[in-house]
């Protein structure tokens, strides 16, 4: 019971799930695609990637068993079990991060960067880089509710996806061009900032989204 | 006969500069409701922390049902039900989950636990989002899934960190009964609060912390015949009163208004 309850907390944790999927669907496609070669270009996404994932593995896999396992302890059972279902929890969570990293890193360094998928990668990668902004985002701003977050990254991903197809073009035509990626990233970042700042105030946001109230009570909490 | 008892409980926070409990020695008497009063910070949450094992002391020792607590032991908590001030359920289980998983921990068979789980659910108003995570729920709904696990084991004791706060007037009402009536079945209760007349109404005994140490101890019948000034015989009127009273000898200098003001 205790490493089954902690095992479904443990994969309700959003990110948990978001990162393999993700990750199964580009070896997926790299496998449609069956691309060679390595670029120094494809280090970018592979670094950002790898912060990125880092990030998560930290906030769910280590930060929540530490900050939820102290929560058994109400409960009659020994400190040392506790303890060691947190260790095989992150052990578990670790070594499949760790696996799945080192297979993305090995099918990234072998496709060649103008490609499709290279420029998809290259987004995606953004947009968890913007998720995790997300997440600083709610710790930063504790007024900000869930699904404002939420509705911000919802945005953010939409806004990157449509700067997708730009530097895709700019591939198809001229492999120098790959250049034009940096200011976009530059620039996709700093609209992002100028977009989340004025959405954690409340009543800009209150102004843009007519979504449920409900929201503004759990914002206070 | 005292079902919890704790002698010179001291406790100093990691790199923190004084104590944050000095010398605690209380009783909690079987069949009986104890109010932990003090204002914030006096050490009431980690009086109870220590008790639970969440918080290490550093001096003193606990008794319950007159056996000495050592430090990883556990059996105790299958008879007392803590509602502490840290959140601890699991934000990301519904409450019904939750609830059965605590019916687990605490040995109960699944279908007990399933109807003590509906029954609670019922009690406590959370039938209309028992399907949704903890994580979404008002903190005065988070007390009571705290509260709803505390009661699933019918503990002999109940270790309560203010638990009405945050807990609308209906409920706190329905919860307060019921506090009455388990102690009227035998359920020994410390509760810590800030209701002031709660507490009067509900307890047996009263003691007042401030700055980590009890400055004050009676049994609630005492209190109004409690002399406050020697020369005129005059007594305190309120728990309240006293309270203020006994706080504010101890603090340096209770500001009444503001400068500005
Ligand atoms: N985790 C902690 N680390 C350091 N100091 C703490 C911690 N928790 C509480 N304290 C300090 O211990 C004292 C007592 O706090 P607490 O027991 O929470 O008071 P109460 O519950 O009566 O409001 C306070 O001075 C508080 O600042
Ligand atoms: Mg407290």
């Amino acid at each position: 019971m205790l490493i089954q309850s902690q095992l479904k907390i443990l994969l309700r944790y959003r990110q948990i799930l978001v990162m393999p999927i993700t990750i199964i669907t580009i070896i997926i496609l790299a496998k449609i695609l069956s691309l060679p070669n390595f670029e120094i270009h494809t280090i970018v996404p592979v670094v950002f990637f790898f912060f990125v994932v880092t990030g998560d593995i930290f906030s769910c896999v280590f930060d929540f068993p530490s900050k939820e396992f102290v929560k058994y302890l109400v409960f009659p059972i020994k400190y040392q079990r506790v303890l060691l279902v947190k260790n095989i929890t992150v052990l578990i969570a670790t070594t499949l991060y760790i696996i799945v990293l080192i297979g993305m890193s090995v099918i990234l360094f072998q496709l060649p960067y103008s490609t499709f998928l290279y420029a998809f990668t290259y987004y995606l990668t953004l947009i968890f880089l913007f998720v995790s902004f997300g997440n600083m985002l709610s710790a930063f701003a504790p007024k900000m509710s869930s699904s404002h977050v939420t509705i911000s990254r919802m945005i953010i991903v939409a806004i990157v996806l449509s700067f997708f197809s730009i530097p895709y073009i700019a591939i198809k035509f001229s492999t120098k061009s790959i250049w034009l990626c940096y200011p976009y990233i530059f620039f996709t970042i700093v609209l992002w900032r100028s977009v989340s700042i004025p959405l954690a105030s409340k009543q800009f946001s209150k102004n843009i989204f007519i979504i449920s109230d409900s929201m503004y009570e759990y914002s206070s909490r | 006969m005292n079902i919890l008892h704790v002698e010179h409980l001291t406790k100093k926070y990691f790199l923190s500069k004084h104590f944050a409990i000095k010398n605690v020695t209380f009783s909690l008497a079987q069949g009986s409701m104890c109010g932990f009063l003090g204002p914030n910070g006096a050490g009431k949450s980690t009086t109870i922390n220590v008790i639970a094992g969440l918080t290490k002391k550093n001096e003193g020792k606990i008794y319950f049902d007159n056996t000495e607590i050592k430090e990883g032991d556990f059996d105790y908590k299958r008879s007392i039900g803590f509602v502490l001030e840290r959140p601890t359920y699991f934000e990301k289980l519904t409450v019904k989950e939750y609830l059965e998983f605590a019916g687990s921990m605490y040995d109960i068979d699944k279908t007990e636990t399933a109807q003590r789980t509906t029954e609670l659910i019922e009690f406590f108003d959370l039938t209309e989002k028992q399907n949704e995570w903890i994580e979404k729920y008002s903190a005065g709904m988070k007390k009571k899934v705290s509260l709803a696990a505390a009661l699933i084991h019918r503990p002999k004791v109940l270790i309560l960190d203010e638990p009405l706060e945050g807990i609308d007037p209906i409920s706190a009402k329905r919860i307060k009964d019921n506090l009455q009536l388990m102690k009227q079945n035998g359920t020994s209760i410390l509760i810590s609060s800030h209701i002031l007349d709660t507490i009067e109404k509900l307890c047996d005994d009263i003691i007042i912390i401030n700055k980590g140490t009890i400055v004050f101890e009676t049994k609630t019948k005492n209190i109004r015949n409690k002399i406050k000034n020697e020369l005129t015989n005059e007594t305190y009127q309120s728990l309240e009163e006293i309270f203020i009273d006994v706080v504010s000898e101890n603090t340096d200098k209770t500001k009444k208004t503001f400068s500005w003001l």
